[in-house]
């Protein structure tokens, strides 16, 4: 099988806004981009126009000759797209948001305009349908304190963006509870707020940090943990040919890679990724946190927190010290502790600790990012962002006896994926994430 | 999205400053902690932008609550340092969030003051932000003593102090039909009048004085009259005890002297009559007859008492009754006739009770040897009887010194009365009683009231304000009010001015008569004018107590302390006062009211607002007096303020004392004369 396979769009229609009309714009697709990632609480679609003018019938004179689809329909940003396009590569889902009108993207915005006297092109820009809901409401209700904050992701994605694309898989428990107060804002903004709030459930205090984004599956609330512990989703291997033996299958090798980023200590230092020195204020009892108890450093929790590549070693300070530079605060936190702020009456409890998530979201967030690499790929529908993968390096070095470069090789996150499809060829395109190199060994 | 949070420096104060106006809720939404039961100083807020208008959204018990900054001159508490926190719920409040953009703890740093635009209506139940009372059940709107108001702004009308003055005279000022009719006294109690206990004087004339005055007050300020009777037909039936004690104590004082010589000229009447000069046993029988009505008119004169005040009360509540409908200023005249009333009354009654006994003993009467016309008359007619009530002869006689100077009825918020004139009073009141006894014998019905001049107090226009020198040690004392600051009557003040032309503030008193024998103790001084408009002028008497000194225990001077103001100025300048604007007045001397310390002669000076200035005797750091520099006098036509600057002393207070100016004044000192011829 070919790497580049083409594309089948099986379903590409447009709807009016009254939904009275549909266009099939197949046969004037040019290209469809599909995205996801982490860091978006939706998924978006590009798709490229190009048609002859002549393929709708006006809406104000249905008897009068055919119009553009920008003028005919007309577009102008709402109309619900149906789009399926066949995955032709061996067990591939491809992309199906046509079955369920619950899936249905949506025109968020039309962009690259070009009209002539015969033809015209234009590029559709696609949302979910919630995309649209959350500029549409607001969050306002005050959510309890003692409720765990991946029920009040639950709450919020069912009662202000109507949508049940989600699951109890899909939404991870937290174990921190948080009472908060919408103060208006989007859904998705809270949403993605709370997810830099959010502890595991099976981390205790090592560790914090979720995502909350989209995928084809819906949407996911996801810790670094859990996301870190998944099973690959498949092993792709770095290679400049495609092979036509069948000792590999075409399908999973690395059409291309680069790698953006590969540690920027100084960063990290500036970051607290390792060590943090963290001072709260308690209004009630008027106590500052005592500096011992205040230091946070991954080197105490590092066996406690899973990684995608080895354990984290960190050098020295310097050549005569003994410590390391995970063990010597290089950010200051300071913060007031939240105490009873939510409640109804008077309270004198606390109300999610800082102490038990804001420099454990920082190092997890910090450290997951030491790697980027940008990768290209046969088109997988089946990977979704978040996904863990596996890849394959090649020793440069003849050296070695190794086929593989064991430090560059190993697990990787998919921070964000494209599937881009033409008519003649299709690709994934993805941005991954590792935070620590080599093979991840269960210790 | 999740790059804002982990772009945040989680520093404080380094996540952006969020400000925000936001709406304190209800106090109901803040449970325990506006009830006592709270930690720091927090309030529930609703939060422009953050929070929505409904409250079905997102109720006020859902708030979050916002604690407090407090200003640096609150103190936190420690050491015993602290002011409250006065927000109100309907406060609208400026504050910040101290989590930066994550928005969830916010925390007050001020408020608007309330207009008098906002709206003082009660909170909605369905929506926030729309502006609302601040009063709750806790607090309530006040109804006496503070004027209801919810403003806090830079205007003559917000929070206006309330007035020292009477209920009658704030109403006199709010009648202005330009004022905004927010004019309150300072207390419920101002104008009301009190009467001190003392060792002298029977108090019932004061007393009664003082209750009718203090009714006819609390009839005019509203509220529960029908209560207001009956607590002062309580106050005036006990009143009553002494009052009908002491005409019980003159029947038998009447009698007793009288009962030997009565006795024997019984018996012998007996002995002629029934025994031909001999005391036979009919004789005796009918003298142990008349010895056991003797006994049964004591025994009745003994429980007189109770019987006599029990049926007083509806005789008073009838009284003050009537005082409400026929009365319209109280003063001495009305209570005279009141207490003739009163005393007509419980006579009436005693006569009644013992009407029975002493036709027993009629026998006995004949022998007494002086004329018997009954008991009521015997207790109206005599004004021994009356006068001997309270020990009033004793004062004058027999331990006169103590009496003297002590002021009877004192009037809160004003001061002392005037003296009574008790010996005129009680004629007056025997007067009265006769008079009314005289009507009820002849069986004339003139009238259903007791006071057949009920408009005896008001007065027949309104003059200016008079001087009354009352107290101190000594006797005598008069003086005419120095009045300036003066001001046209306007149209709109005529309500306020009954329609004087001009009013003005007293700000000086002239002396005509400095009085003598105050030795130790100052008399009081007191403005009065008839119509009772001015108000605030306070005055201190100054004596001479130097032994050495001509003038010593004479009033040397008045001080005033406070000029008032809405004193009503004479149309002509009558001989009772003395008008700054036609007649010369000035600064004759400063008075030193408190010396203050640390003051020094080399930094220290005293001016007035005229420019003159003045030169301090400094002793010890203290400014003991102040004297004009020149001899020329400063002239005035309102009261001028002394400054007292220096860079050492603190604290020095003085006034300074107008007088008519004479030529010598206005010349000055004869430096040098030289004769040019």
């Amino acid at each position: 099988m070919s790497a580049s396979k083409s594309s089948s769009y099986e379903i590409l229609t447009l709807e009016s806004n009254d939904q009275q009309r549909t266009v099939d714009i197949r046969t004037g697709t040019v290209s469809v981009d599909y995205y996801e990632d982490i860091f978006s609480p939706t998924i978006t679609a590009k798709i490229k126009v190009a048609n002859t003018g002549t393929s709708i019938v006006s809406k104000d004179n249905p008897d009068g000759p055919k119009q553009s689809i920008y003028h005919g329909l007309p577009l102008r940003g709402g109309e619900r797209l149906r789009m399926k396009i066949l995955d032709r590569g061996d067990g591939k889902l491809g992309l199906d948001f046509a079955t369920d009108p619950s899936k249905y993207l949506f025109v968020s915005s039309i962009t690259d305009v070009v009209s002539e006297t015969q033809r015209e092109s234009f590029t559709l820009n696609l949302v979910s349908r919630e995309a649209i809901t959350n500029e549409t409401t607001r969050v306002i209700k005050k959510y309890n304190t003692g409720s765990t904050i991946d029920n009040s992701v639950k709450s919020i994605l069912r009662d202000i963006l109507k949508t049940d694309k989600f699951s109890d898989q899909s939404i991870e428990k937290a174990q921190n509870k948080y009472g908060f107060v919408g103060n208006l804002r989007k859904p998705f903004s809270v949403l993605v707020w709370l997810a830099a709030k959010s502890v595991p459930v099976s981390s205790g205090d090592a560790t914090a940090g979720f995502f909350f984004y989209q995928t084809q599956d819906g949407f996911n609330f996801k810790s670094i943990d859990g996301l870190i512990s998944q099973e690959p989703k498949a092993t792709y291997i770095e290679s400049q040919v495609n092979r036509g033996d069948t000792e590999r299958n075409n399908d999973f090798i690395i059409s291309d890679y680069y790698t953006d980023k590969n540690q920027n200590l100084i960063e990290k230092l500036r970051l607290g990724t390792y060590c943090s020195q963290r001072m709260f204020f308690n209004p009630l009892d008027f106590s500052f946190t005592n500096p011992s108890e205040g230091k946070f450093q991954l080197d105490s929790y590092k066996e406690k927190i899973k990684n995608l590549g080895k354990k984290l070693e960190l050098p020295l300070i310097a050549d005569d010290s003994n410590k390391q530079l995970g063990e010597v605060p290089t950010r200051i936190l300071s913060a007031v502790v939240d105490i009873g702020t939510m409640e109804k009456d008077v309270s004198t409890e606390k109300n999610a600790d800082p102490g038990e998530y804001q420099a454990q979201a920082i190092m997890r967030y910090n450290v997951l990012f030491t790697q980027t690499i940008s990768m290209t790929v046969p088109c997988n529908t089946n990977l979704r962002a978040g996904d863990t993968i596996n890849c394959l390096f090649p020793k440069i070095s003849k050296d070695s006896g190794d086929e593989f470069d064991l430090d560059q090789s190993g697990l990787y996150m998919i921070k964000e994926l494209c599937h881009h499809f033409e008519p003649e060829r299709s690709f994934t395109s993805m941005l991954l994430i590792r935070d620590t190199f080599g093979l991840f060994k269960e210790e | 999205m999740i790059e804002e949070s982990l772009l945040q420096s989680n520093f404080l104060g380094r996540d952006g400053f969020r400000w925000w106006i936001g709406q304190i809720p209800p106090i109901k939404s803040m449970g325990n902690q506006t009830q006592g039961g709270g930690w720091g100083n927090r309030f529930k807020v609703r939060i422009m932008g953050y929070h929505p208008y409904n409250k079905a959204d997102l109720p006020d018990e859902d708030l979050p609550w916002a604690g407090v900054l407090l200003p640096a001159t609150s103190g936190t508490g420690a050491s015993n340092f602290a002011q409250s926190v006065k927000y109100r719920p309907g406060d609208v409040v400026v504050g910040f969030f101290m989590d930066g953009d994550n928005a969830q703890i916010p925390m007050i740093m001020g408020s608007f003051g309330r207009t008098s635009q906002v709206p003082q209506d009660q909170s909605s139940s369905d929506y926030g932000f729309i502006p609302f009372t601040g009063y709750t059940s806790n607090i309530d709107v006040p109804d006496g003593t503070l004027a209801p108001d919810e403003s806090l702004e830079q205007n003559a009308n917000s929070q206006k102090s309330p007035r020292t003055v009477s209920k009658k005279q704030v109403d006199n000022l709010n009648s202005d039909v330009t004022a905004d009719k927010t004019e309150i006294p300072a207390s419920k109690a101002q104008g009301l009048s009190e009467v001190f206990a003392d060792s002298c004087d029977d108090n019932f004339i004061s007393n009664v004085s003082s209750n009718i005055d203090n009714l006819l007050l609390l009839a005019n300020a509203g509220g529960d009259i029908l209560a207001d009777i009956a607590a002062v037909t309580k106050s005036i039936q006990r009143l009553s005890n002494g009052l009908v004690s002491t005409m019980t104590k003159g029947i038998y004082d009447f009698f007793v002297p009288l009962l030997g010589q009565a006795l024997n000229g019984a018996w012998q009447f007996f002995k002629t009559t029934l025994g031909g000069g001999l005391p036979t046993p009919p004789a005796v029988l009918a003298m142990q007859g008349l010895i056991q009505s003797l006994g049964i008119f004591e025994d009745t004169l003994k429980c007189i008492l109770p019987k006599v005040i029990n049926g007083l009360e509806t005789t008073i509540r009838n009284l003050l009754e009537d005082t409400l409908i026929n009365v319209i200023n109280g003063g001495i005249c009305i209570v005279e006739q009141a207490a003739g009333s009163l005393v007509n009354d419980i006579a009436g009654k005693i006569e009644s009770l013992l009407a029975g006994p002493l036709d027993a003993i009629s026998v006995l009467v004949k022998f007494l040897g002086v004329p018997f016309n009954g008991i009521k008359n015997l207790l109206l007619s005599s004004q021994d009887v009356l006068a001997a009530i309270g020990g009033f002869f004793v004062c004058e006689s027999e331990d006169k010194g103590k009496c003297v100077g002590t002021v009877k009825k004192w009037t809160i918020g004003y001061g002392g009365d005037g003296e009574f004139d008790l010996l005129k009073s009680y004629q007056n009141i025997t007067a009265n009683a006769n008079a009314s006894s005289l009507l009820a014998a002849i069986g004339v019905e003139a009238t259903n009231s007791p006071y057949t001049k009920p408009d005896c107090s008001e007065p027949s226009f309104c003059g200016g304000p008079t001087v009354e020198i009352f107290g101190g040690d000594g006797v005598g004392g008069a003086a005419k009010a120095i009045l300036g600051g003066i001001v046209n009557n306007t149209s709109g003040l005529s309500d306020i001015t009954r329609g004087v032309a001009k009013t003005g503030s007293i700000i000086g008193v002239q002396i005509t008569d400095p009085g003598s024998g105050y030795f130790y103790k100052p008399p009081f001084i007191r403005f009065k004018d008839s119509c009772g408009l001015g108000y605030g002028a306070v005055g201190q008497a100054k004596v001479d107590f130097n032994p050495k000194s001509s003038t010593y225990g004479q009033i040397v001077n008045v001080t005033m302390l406070s000029e008032g103001e809405n004193y009503p100025i004479p149309e002509n300048n009558d001989n009772g006062t003395i008008n700054s604007e036609e007649v010369t007045v000035g600064i004759i001397d400063i008075d030193v009211i408190i010396p203050g310390s640390g003051y020094e002669s080399e930094t220290t000076t005293v001016t007035d607002n005229l420019g003159t200035e003045y030169t301090p005797n400094i002793v010890d750091g203290r400014i003991i007096s102040i004297n004009p520099s020149d001899s020329v006098r400063s002239i005035v036509k309102s009261v001028p303020k002394i400054t007292i600057t220096s860079t050492t002393g603190t604290g020095a207070f003085a006034k300074p004392i107008i007088r008519e100016l004479v030529d010598d004044d206005l010349q000055g000192d004869v430096i040098q004369v030289i004769d040019c011829v």
